[in-house]
């Protein structure tokens, strides 16, 4: 495996779960910062580092290409390095979000598709534990014919309006670039928290109901108007960014749909929860850090209306879990686990990949329309929309 | 000035009226209930015999012409225009009247109740239960004294598994025989044609505590209402499921005037224990979230959580904010409206402008709905107020 990007999120939850899968062994870490790659490489014990991740791509001894980057600036641009990599035969893991149009990533599912590669989306909350359960579960029957999927991503991360919207920390400041939400009129405002909150839980209420959604309409909102741009900033600003959302939907099969995110909701991380009701059960999963447990799984009946905590059997955690790990790692432990498996087993199983990643940026893209347009929006959208 | 106490007649001895409303009545010091009336003789005997009434009839008139009654409890179960009917009447009767919510099911009705009331000096109040739950009341309190600063994010629950199986026959009244002259709901399959069932009966309450909670109203609204059951026993006679269209879980989101998010969802279907009762609040300065869900012997719980400790923790409810006589344990339909009925009987003793719950926020709720309901028909945002009398 070679690894594109060593910030936070590569440090927090790609690399332990790569270096702990048995199936696997990362080769190179890149990164265009040389100092943050050699550091990440010494901790995670990693042979080499690379700031070029062209060199990177061409070499014939990798066969899984991770990108983690932060930004998007020149060269960390996911939807640059995703077609990159897959133009030169490898198999990919990206974070989210892979493109920002659903049309892109759809392409890049199926250039990955008539390579034979396999593809996998940072779509980190349906490989937690609970998470993996209630699909079990659901699976298995114990909802029946879904009725409602609740949804829900929030915590308080920039709750604080002097918490600078870019979490680089800058040394000094960057020329040119997208400057972020400067038209104030509602409907122009720019998508940020239904993206980057709202695509684990969409991902896991498609999973629940086993369902398209067929038509959805939202409304996105900006509470905290005035922000610091980055740290590098001292006055706040007018930043015109999505930071709470809610949307309803109808599915294909009848069931009714809800998601909500928000990153200004008081909350502890990562601020996941679930809800699914049906004919002959509901349940409850929560992924929220509170009191030293990050997952619960809560069922009820209707035999035995109140819900009771199910606890997780031990083949849904990943090769050497510790008690009391931190979510990013006990997580994407599974996520890339679960990669390698699908990979070394060479069978068609391929969950959470570029065509899954697709159709819940779609879900987005038609979200966000139906907030510019104010009027329901039927999916899937017009090929030429 | 000792003042007499509040006399209280009340008409409907069904289930709802002993487990909640007479229980409310009997222990609040204010009053005293005089009379009660209902259809089944029987009924109303053993409901006078259990709260020590004097009097049992089954003529709502004889109810409404007695002059030496001050208040009128409206606690019927059935027939549409019940409600309706009977609360015209005593307020035409110059009786206060408490009222089990629908009042009327169109809101420009309940406004006119509202106005009649007032030309007459009368106070109000509808049976939005769960506002006056010990948890709601020290809830909005808290609000009040800036726990969440400036409201982001409201999310109202109400949902349990009441209807989940067909064979639960949709009319939840015991006929002994087939009953006549009553307008069948939701023959009509066509989605745009469902009747409203649980947005009305469930989401009521909870719309109220909703705008509480985000202390302004609602600009636009946009929902969705479905049958997810849809083949139901109509009756207890009946041995056949046949097609109802009602809506038996919906959802609805809206815009408020001062910038907050609001969602609401309300179903008899989903799995889970009555009440089942959920409300979010998160603001600039702090979160709150209540549940009544009666759940191991604990029926209210009230959690906070702040920026800087962003754990939720649950709350303690202080004494003051339970109704008299309580007791530990208490089963909630008598906790909570026993803070309604001494809450109103508080309002009329004391003679001040104090009114809450009352038509006028009844007829605000109502609206909500018939928009909601409208949204759903015709498929688009709908926005508040109606062309109606602005509520």
């Amino acid at each position: 495996v070679g690894v594109i990007g060593a910030g936070r999120w590569a440090t927090a939850a790609h690399l332990p779960g790569l270096t702990r899968s048995p199936l696997c062994e990362v080769v190179v870490l890149c990164d265009l910062d040389r100092d943050l790659a050699k550091a990440r490489a010494e901790q995670f014990d990693i042979p080499e580092v690379e700031t070029d991740y062209e060199r990177l791509l061409s070499r014939p001894d990798i066969d899984v290409i991770d990108v983690v980057t932060r930004g998007k600036d020149r060269g960390e641009s996911h939807q640059e390095l995703t077609f990159a990599a897959l133009e030169a035969g490898k198999h990919v893991l990206c974070e989210k979000p892979v493109c920002h149009d659903y049309r892109d990533i759809r392409r890049a599912h199926e250039l990955a598709v008539s390579k034979k590669l396999k593809t996998k989306v940072g779509l980190t909350f349906r490989y937690a534990p609970a998470v993996m359960y209630m699909q079990a579960l659901i699976a298995d029957g114990f909802v029946g014919r879904p009725f409602i999927f609740n949804g829900f991503e929030q915590n308080s991360q920039w709750i604080d309006p002097d918490t600078p919207m870019d979490k680089r920390p800058h040394k000094t400041r960057t020329e040119g670039g997208e400057i972020k939400g400067h038209d104030p009129h509602p409907e122009a405002i720019q998508i940020l928290s239904l993206e980057g909150y709202g695509a684990p839980i969409i991902d896991i209420g498609l999973m629940s109901v086993g369902s398209d959604l067929h038509r959805v309409i939202g409304t996105l909102k900006n509470m905290i108007p005035s922000r610091r741009r980055t740290n590098l900033d001292t006055e706040r600003e007018r930043i015109n960014v999505d930071d709470a959302d809610i949307f309803i939907g109808e599915c294909e099969n009848g069931a009714a749909f809800s998601v909500q995110s928000s990153y200004v909701t008081v909350g502890n991380y990562p601020g996941i929860e679930a809800r699914i009701y049906g004919a002959d059960g509901a349940l409850v999963c929560r992924l929220v850090d509170e009191f030293g447990e990050c997952e619960m799984l809560h069922g009820a009946t209707p035999d035995a209306v109140e819900f009771v905590r199910m606890p997780i059997p031990q083949r849904f955690f990943p090769p050497g879990v510790g008690p009391g790990e931190p979510w990013p790692s006990l997580f994407y432990g599974n996520l890339v686990h679960t990669f390698m498996q699908e990979l070394s087993e060479g069978t068609s199983a391929n969950q959470g990949n570029f065509g899954q990643s697709a159709k819940v940026q779609e879900v987005i893209n038609a979200v966000a329309l139906s907030h510019r347009e104010r009027r329901w929006v039927d999916l899937p959208l017009p090929a030429g929309d | 000035m000792i003042k007499e106490k509040l006399r209280v007649g009340v008409i409907g001895a069904g289930r709802w009226s002993t487990r909640a409303h007479l229980p409310g009545f009997t222990r609040s010091p204010l009053c005293d209930v005089v009379m009660v009336c209902d259809l089944h003789q029987d009924l109303a005997d053993a409901a006078a015999k259990e709260f020590d009434i004097p009097e049992a009839v089954t003529d709502a008139d004889k109810v409404l012409g007695r002059g030496d009654i001050d208040v009128i409890d409206v606690v019927t179960r059935g027939g549409t225009d019940s409600h309706e009917e009977l609360t015209f009447a005593a307020l035409a009767a110059g009786k206060h009247v408490l009222v089990e919510k629908p009042v009327c099911h169109d809101y420009k009705d309940v406004w006119r109740a509202h106005e009649l009331a007032r030309s007459k000096n009368l106070k109000t109040k509808v049976g939005l239960t769960f506002r006056y739950a010990p948890a709601v009341r020290y809830m909005f309190k808290l609000i009040g004294d800036g726990f969440i600063g400036k409201p982001f994010v409201f999310n109202g629950y109400e949902q349990n598994s009441q209807w989940l199986d067909p064979d639960n026959p949709m009319d939840k009244r015991i006929h002994r025989v087939r009953p006549v002259g009553e307008t069948p709901r939701g023959t009509d399959p066509r989605r745009e044609a469902i009747a409203v069932a649980s947005l009305e009966g469930y989401g009521a309450p909870t719309i109220d505590i909703g705008l509480s909670c985000t202390g302004s109203h609602l600009t636009q609204v946009v929902g969705i209402l479905s049958n997810m059951v849809p083949y139901r026993r109509p009756t207890n006679l009946d041995t056949e499921r046949v097609r109802i269209n009602i809506d038996d879980a919906d959802m609805f989101i809206g815009e408020c005037a001062n910038g907050a998010l609001y969602s609401l969802q309300s179903s008899f279907v989903t799995v889970g224990n009555y009440p089942g009762i959920e409300a979010r609040i998160y603001g600039s300065e702090g979160a709150l979230i209540y549940r009544l869900v009666e759940e191991f012997g604990e029926c209210q719980t009230l959690r906070g959580a702040k920026p800087d400790a962003v754990e939720f923790v649950p709350m303690e409810i202080p004494e003051r904010f339970f109704p008299p006589g309580h007791t530990p344990g208490e089963p909630w339909p008598s906790l909570f409206y026993a803070n309604l009925v001494h809450n109103f009987m508080q309002e009329i003793t004391d003679g001040g402008e104090e009114n809450q719950g009352n038509f006028a926020q009844s007829a605000k709720v109502q609206e909500i709905i018939n928009a909601v309901a409208l949204s759903h028909r015709e498929h688009r945002w709908v926005s508040l107020p109606l062309d109606g009398k602005p509520a």
